[in-house]
């Protein structure tokens, strides 16, 4: 069974935030408007978390692209009282929407912040009614949502590959994140086979992983800037 | 134990059946703004089941707020009753006896309370069933949920189970009473007073004061695991149980105190409760006081020492940041006015230790603010923070919350006599003697008893 | 006193009987509910041994709950005069 992984090249990203767009569009995450941005409410599966270090003119600015990391020993899936959130077989960790029950524990135990809450009803506004996506079910509200690796496309992969009677290539399944990156800066593949381009990259010494120390064992590997910068 | 019902005098402890018997106006009155507060709770839920939690002043990092924090608050009072009962019990502390009972009234009200604030959080509370039904023990929330129901059932009992002699009095007194009376014969089993049932419902409350305080402790140790079974910091911290279980003891007695002060007043119940009790009430409170700072001491002082950047940011913004007026009004009152008005036996008067008794309920609810918040809003990865302001309808449901919890303390009030009568009447029959005879048994015999044995050895 | 308001004793003791029977209820309620999360916790492979660790305490203690609750409600009930409906005082 594959273990699915993703790998992120921050030499490579250039904080053009089309992975976050192509996430919303792929997934109907809903707007929630300027209103409720203010108060903090955004969804955005995946997040361009910046940081800058330093001040004027020695100042430094780092873009990490965020998606869910899916961990492999996933803080939220500990706390969930209902079985909403669950890691599957194939590693990718998973919310049923219509089990949870609204607690936030989950959100509340992520040290990466990668959960969302629908504060409200959300709606998709008119003009966006013609990018919806019925590939993805639309959650309703008081239910947390997160990044899924867009696993509909792993169904669809999957799907197109028994009508075709063979059998389905770790590369027919590419997140929309994955699929837009102009830069290229993001893989996605199979960590359990060991010449996939993720399990390649994954054992480069510049890969390493969000906060790391948590043991949370995360299947999205970074892998470190400063390679372009030595060779300057 | 005796059998109360020949020898009691109603007359003597009129002051007790009067709320039952005549209601005042004023209290009558007081009940139904109480009832008028609790609506406007239900109205401020009603409109967040409409819109959604966004209704609330929530929001991401901060998703816990007003809520849990009344949560975690509701049923750290709770402790105030069973296991300041349960403990004064086992003490055979005879200045119990006209406590108990107010005590273990908290309990259960506010048990109610605490669970409904739970339920006020969640996003889908028609899905809260789901607990029962898809529950999952590896959750600490499922720990809370078979805690509290287990806190809930042995604290009912407890409270029942001394109430059955007195029932059974207010049965014989409400003879003429059509539907009071009926439902005192139904609740009183049948109680006489006969040895053989004083002997049974002995035995059945000396078991539930054991059973009921390793039950206490752990509703609220397991409470502080919701927090620190996270990996979030500042709530990661080993102490964080017995610093719950000791801050709900604390606010349990602030609670007590307050409640004692408020019926005593309305319902003249100076001969029963008198300044000694309130001075013995202020030294349990002064000793958890201090017992509190030492755990917040250990608490930050652990945390700073140690200096990890993440659980740094969490510490400033408690100590000098956005937290820094509630975390220090927070040591003021639950440290400095407590301290500064009980260490003195002069400053123990019922005023004093009211004084300080509101304080610490005010600082212990701060104190489970500055716990939930500043950790949400510092998370470990940058996030765009934002600042919690709860709206007015958290406030409605906070409100409410309190008031429904008074309303249903008074209510009970009017069945049922909120001081223990038959436990007074022990006391006054048994107790003294026992006293005297286990003080006695305290000292070395004295000369007449010693010389008497020499004698009766010798020959 | 005689006086009217008095239930008679079979009624008494039915309404006795519902409030008791109502704890059962209750407590068995409980142990169900969690026996339920071990079946599903065993069905979803989701740390058996630790809701089995949980329920060792949990379990006992609601029906040792029950037992005190037990002894002490039917004690009381099947000691009292049984002779008179009403009391004479």
């Amino acid at each position: 069974m594959a273990l699915w992984g993703m790998v992120i090249d921050l030499d490579k990203c250039t904080a053009c935030q089309a992975c976050l767009i192509a996430c919303k569009s792929e997934n109907n995450v809903p707007f929630v408007g300027k209103q409720q941005a203010d108060r903090g409410r955004i969804i955005s599966w995946l997040e361009i978390i910046s940081e800058t270090e330093g001040e004027y003119p020695e100042v430094r600015t780092r873009f990490i692209p965020r998606p869910c990391l899916h961990c492999d020993n996933p803080p939220c899936v500990k706390v969930c009282p209902v079985y909403a959130t669950y890691r599957n077989p194939e590693g990718i960790v998973a919310q049923i929407w219509e089990r949870c029950i609204g607690c936030r524990f989950c959100m509340a135990a992520c040290p990466y912040a990668a959960k969302y809450f629908n504060w409200h009803q959300y709606r998709i506004p008119e003009s966006m009614e013609k990018g919806f996506n019925p590939d993805v079910y639309v959650r309703r509200w008081g239910v947390v949502e997160k990044c899924t690796f867009c696993s509909h496309r792993l169904l669809r992969a999957r799907d197109r590959a028994a009508a075709e009677k063979r059998e389905m290539r770790a590369d027919e399944y590419v997140p929309a994140c994955v699929e837009v990156c102009p830069s290229k800066a993001m893989y996605f593949g199979d960590l359990n086979d060991p010449d996939s381009v993720v399990s390649v990259l994954g054992r480069s010494p510049r890969a390493f992983h969000l906060l790391e120390d948590l043991g949370t064992e995360p299947k999205v590997t970074y892998l470190m800037e400063g390679e372009r910068h030595a060779l300057l | 134990m005796h059998s109360s019902r020949h020898r009691l005098n109603f007359e003597e402890h009129r002051i007790l059946f009067d709320p039952i018997q005549n209601p005042r106006r004023g209290i009558s009155i007081f009940m139904g703004i109480l009832l008028a507060i609790t609506a406007w709770g239900g109205f401020c839920y009603i409109l967040q089941w409409r819109y959604g939690l966004g209704a609330s002043g929530l929001n991401q990092p901060v998703l816990w707020g007003f809520y849990i924090t009344n949560f975690v608050f509701f049923i750290g009072i709770s402790h105030a009753g069973t296991l300041i009962s349960a403990i004064l019990r086992m003490a055979k502390a005879e200045w119990r006896r006209p406590i108990t009972r107010m005590a273990e009234v908290i309990t259960v009200a506010v048990l109610y309370i605490g669970a409904a604030n739970i339920i006020f959080d969640l996003g889908r509370p028609e899905r809260a069933f789901f607990l029962f039904l898809y529950g999952r023990y590896q959750s600490p929330l499922l720990w809370d949920a078979s805690s509290i129901t287990a806190y809930l059932t042995a604290s009912s009992v407890f409270l029942y189970l001394p109430l059955i002699p007195d029932i059974a009095i207010l049965r014989d007194r409400f003879a003429d009473r059509k539907w009071l009376h009926r439902f005192y014969q139904v609740f009183s089993f049948g109680w006489d007073g006969s040895p053989r049932q004083q002997k049974v419902l002995n035995i059945g409350i000396t078991i539930m004061s054991v059973v009921v305080i390793p039950i206490a402790v752990s509703v609220h140790t397991v409470i502080s695991y919701i927090f620190s079974m996270t990996l979030q910091p500042m709530w990661h911290s080993t102490i964080f149980g017995p610093y719950f279980v000791c801050g709900a003891i604390f606010s349990g007695i602030a609670a007590l105190i307050v409640m004692m002060v408020v019926l005593r007043k309305i319902y003249h119940l100076e001969p029963y409760l008198k300044p000694i009790h309130f001075n013995y009430l202020g030294i349990l409170l002064l000793v958890m006081s201090l017992l509190w700072f030492y755990f917040t001491f250990s608490e930050y002082l652990t945390g700073f020492f140690g200096h990890e950047p993440t659980e740094m940011r969490v510490f400033w913004s408690k100590v000098t940041g956005t937290y820094a007026p509630y975390f220090w009004t927070m040591v003021f009152f639950n440290f400095v006015v407590p301290v500064l008005i009980l260490s003195f036996r002069r400053m123990r008067t019922i005023g004093g230790v009211l004084v300080a008794s509101i304080s610490v309920l005010a600082g212990m609810w701060l104190e489970r603010f500055t716990i939930i918040v500043p950790t949400l809003a510092n998370p470990r990865l940058p996030f765009p923070s934002g600042i919690y302001f709860p709206t007015w309808i958290e406030w409605g449901l906070m409100l409410g919350s309190f008031s429904f919890f008074v309303f249903l303390y008074l209510l009970f009030s009017r069945f049922f006599p909120i001081i223990s009568i038959w436990e007074i009447e022990e006391g006054r029959e048994v107790g003294l003697e026992e006293v005297e005879e286990r003080i006695r048994s305290y000292l070395p015999e004295t000369a007449g008893t010693f010389n008497s044995r020499e004698k009766e050895r010798s020959t | 006193m005689t006086n009217q308001c008095s239930w008679g004793e079979g009624k008494i003791f039915f309404w006795q009987v519902v409030v008791l029977v109502t704890f059962y209820v209750f407590i068995f309620g409980v142990v169900i509910w969690i026996l339920r999360l071990i079946w599903l916790s065993w069905q979803l492979k989701d740390v058996f041994s630790g809701s089995i660790g949980i329920s060792l305490v949990a379990i006992p203690l609601f029906l040792f709950l029950l037992g005190v609750y037990n002894y002490v409600f039917w004690g009381i009930l099947l000691s009292r005069k049984r002779s008179g409906q009403g009391r004479k005082d």
